[in-house]
């Protein structure tokens, strides 16, 4: 294969490589670079317009539970979705159920709004899920849990909307393994759940990797499900606090310092991320 | 144990896989299946490892029916083409996974496998260090072979496992595969494409053709008393010449070196006669426990221990090896009765 070196590109090949280039680099400026960096001037200053860090004080004195609880959310619903993907995807894999793979890609397709709304009809204290329990006779629905209303309905909710992502990514990472290293591995005794989690999911681990990072970062930033469903009362979504600091306070400062203080946890997969993204 | 195959088939939708296979394969030995590409020597095999389901027919591995029983059940172990060591495990957990599943202990699966790598001639210095991309084809197959070995399984399976490996180490490697399956005293099937590896290394050989079995029988037997044309003409270096004998044409295949060439000089003139009839009515004839012809040496080659001659023999060619140098022209073709087989056309 012919190695390019750039430096022997001539002046038109360079301006043509420029120019391919440049509508992506102008879109990730505008919409990316510019807004993050006037929202992390905005973060550090007061809105007498002083230099402070008065934000990020005031943001983590009123909101680090809900950060903390953020985090914890996005956390367990990662590992929940980690653990459903890979048996779902491995399944999948090990078997051809054409119809199965496309219903489970379904969410896919369906926005966060809709999630929320359907999450909210399933779990409400009278809603499909208690009513179907209910019938059984085994249990009152007066006194059955709202799981709409509880941290356990937004796990459900985050898992089940990031869910056809989720097996979009693994489900293709699983296919790209070869099958006579599976059929050494069940020549050997190994069965599906092993197969599962000695094999595949080890063997694509840089995979499964981006897809928590990107899964992660997507929870972290989600706002319609944690608006519709929820921890009626008690901590919420980091979410809800900026938009509460924005549309009722009207403290851009505070919103933008809880703003930076999500994309640094975000960062770190990120970064892991982008050294995945690199490195393949 | 022997295995026991019964009026096996095994279809591809409407595509044909192999159609009532019955064969036995010996006890102890390794039997090789052989065959053109398509003829469903790995279908075959992949029915026997329990990767594929016989549509009809049984499996039998000694008395115990395997037909219905999962890969994990059978205890068959398999030796796979491109090798399918695990690239996340080191050595040590490749070899060992088996025995793992099987719960053997730690320090007794650690014994195990130092002692099966150590069989198979792989340097067991650090296998719980490395991983099986650090070593070379060759030492990647002996390593696939020592995981397929240390479960102690009754049958071994291997498809085609030295076809990625360059010309001297297949050579080197089928004496390993040979004296370790021996060694071990287990039944061994062995798939390839190879012939020659087929006839040098199995006790007995299946040679498959379309889906079916064409004819089986010790390496010696198949290789020279090849009881159809497609035996005949796929074993060896074959040729086939379709020629006049007792007044119809008829196909003859005979191999390289099973023929004898002699330039036609003035010493030849006791056959002279002969030879002028066989030229004039256009056939071959019997002389001496072998069959003549005349052809006409067109080109050689030099291989090293010998040559090769392109000869015309009634208008079609042939290669005969020889390691006198000739000179093109007239010559006399004769090969012994036994060692040419002929077919109805």
């Amino acid at each position: 294969m012919r190695r390019i070196n750039a430096f022997s590109l001539t002046l038109k090949q360079q301006l043509a490589g420029a120019a391919i280039a440049a509508p992506a680099l102008a879109i990730v400026t505008l919409l990316f670079v510019y807004p993050f960096l006037r929202s992390l001037q905005s973060s550090f200053r007061s809105q007498e317009g002083v230099w402070t860090l008065d934000n990020y004080s005031e943001a983590l004195s009123i909101y680090g539970g809900d950060y903390l609880y953020t985090l914890w959310i996005c956390g367990v619903s990662l590992v929940a979705l980690i653990i459903i993907t890979a048996i779902i995807g491995g399944l999948l894999r090990l078997g051809v159920y054409p119809l199965l793979e496309f219903i489970f890609k379904i969410p896919l397709f369906v926005p966060f709004v809709v999630v929320g709304h359907a999450m909210r009809v399933f779990l409400a204290p009278h809603g499909t899920l208690n009513s179907a329990l209910s019938i059984t006779g085994m249990f009152n629905p007066d006194i059955l849990p709202s799981f709409a209303f509880s941290s356990l309905g937004l796990v459900a909710a985050l898992v089940w909307k990031n869910l056809g992502i989720g097996l979009l990514l693994m489900l293709g990472a699983f296919r790209s393994v070869n099958e006579s290293m599976l059929e050494a591995a069940r020549g050997m005794g190994a069965g599906k759940m092993k197969l599962i989690w000695h094999f595949l999911v080890p063997m694509n681990k840089g995979s499964v990797g981006v897809m928590a990072v990107l899964t992660f970062t997507s929870m972290l930033g989600s706002f319609s499900i944690p608006a519709m469903i929820g921890n009626a009362g008690g901590s919420q979504m980091i979410m809800m606090d900026l938009y509460h600091q924005i549309v009722y306070q009207q403290n851009y400062g505070v919103a933008n310092a809880i703003g930076v203080l999500t994309y640094i946890a975000s960062l770190g997969a990120a970064i892991y991320y982008l050294k995945g993204v690199t490195k393949k | 144990m022997g295995i026991y195959i019964e009026g096996l088939t095994k279809a591809y939708g409407k595509k044909r896989g192999i159609t009532d296979i019955n064969i036995h394969l010996p006890e102890g030995g390794l039997t090789a299946i052989v065959g053109p590409s398509g003829c469903g020597k790995t279908t075959l095999l992949r029915t026997l490892a329990g990767f594929h389901t016989a549509d009809e027919g049984r499996i039998l591995f000694g008395s115990r029916d395997v037909t219905r029983i999962s890969p994990q059940g059978r205890k068959a172990a398999m030796v796979f083409q491109h090798y399918a060591l695990w690239p996340h495990m080191t050595v040590a957990d490749n070899v060992g996974y088996g025995l793992r599943l099987q719960k053997v202990p730690a320090k007794e699966r650690e014994r195990r496998v130092r002692e099966v790598l150590e069989r198979v001639e792989i340097d067991t210095s650090d296998i719980g260090a490395r991983y099986p991309q650090h070593y070379s084809g060759g030492q990647q197959q002996r390593i696939a072979l020592a995981r397929a070995l240390v479960v102690q399984p009754e049958v071994l399976l291997l498809d085609e496992p030295l076809s990625n490996l360059d010309a001297k180490v297949r050579q080197r490697l089928r004496i390993g595969i040979r004296s370790i399956q021996q060694s071990f005293g287990i039944t061994a099937v062995y798939v390839t494409h190879d012939q020659e590896e087929a006839l040098s290394m199995a006790d007995y050989v299946i040679l498959m053709n379309d889906g079916k079995v064409e004819q089986a029988g010790t390496p010696e037997e198949i290789y020279r008393k090849p009881s159809t044309y497609f035996t005949a003409q796929f074993l060896g270096e074959s040729h086939t010449l379709t020629l006049k004998y007792q007044g119809k044409p008829q196909r003859l295949v005979l191999r390289s070196g099973d023929a004898l060439v002699t330039p036609v000089v003035d010493e030849w003139g006791t056959n002279a006669e002969t030879l002028e009839r066989s030229i004039a009515h256009e056939e071959v004839i019997e002389e001496d426990g072998s069959w003549v012809m005349e052809g006409e040496i067109r080109h050689h080659l030099f291989m090293g221990s010998y040559y090769r001659y392109m000869v015309e023999i009634q208008g079609q060619s042939m290669f005969v090896d020889d390691d006198r140098l000739l000179k093109p022209g007239s010559c006399k073709v004769t090969i012994p009765t036994e060692k040419a087989y002929w077919f109805d056309i």
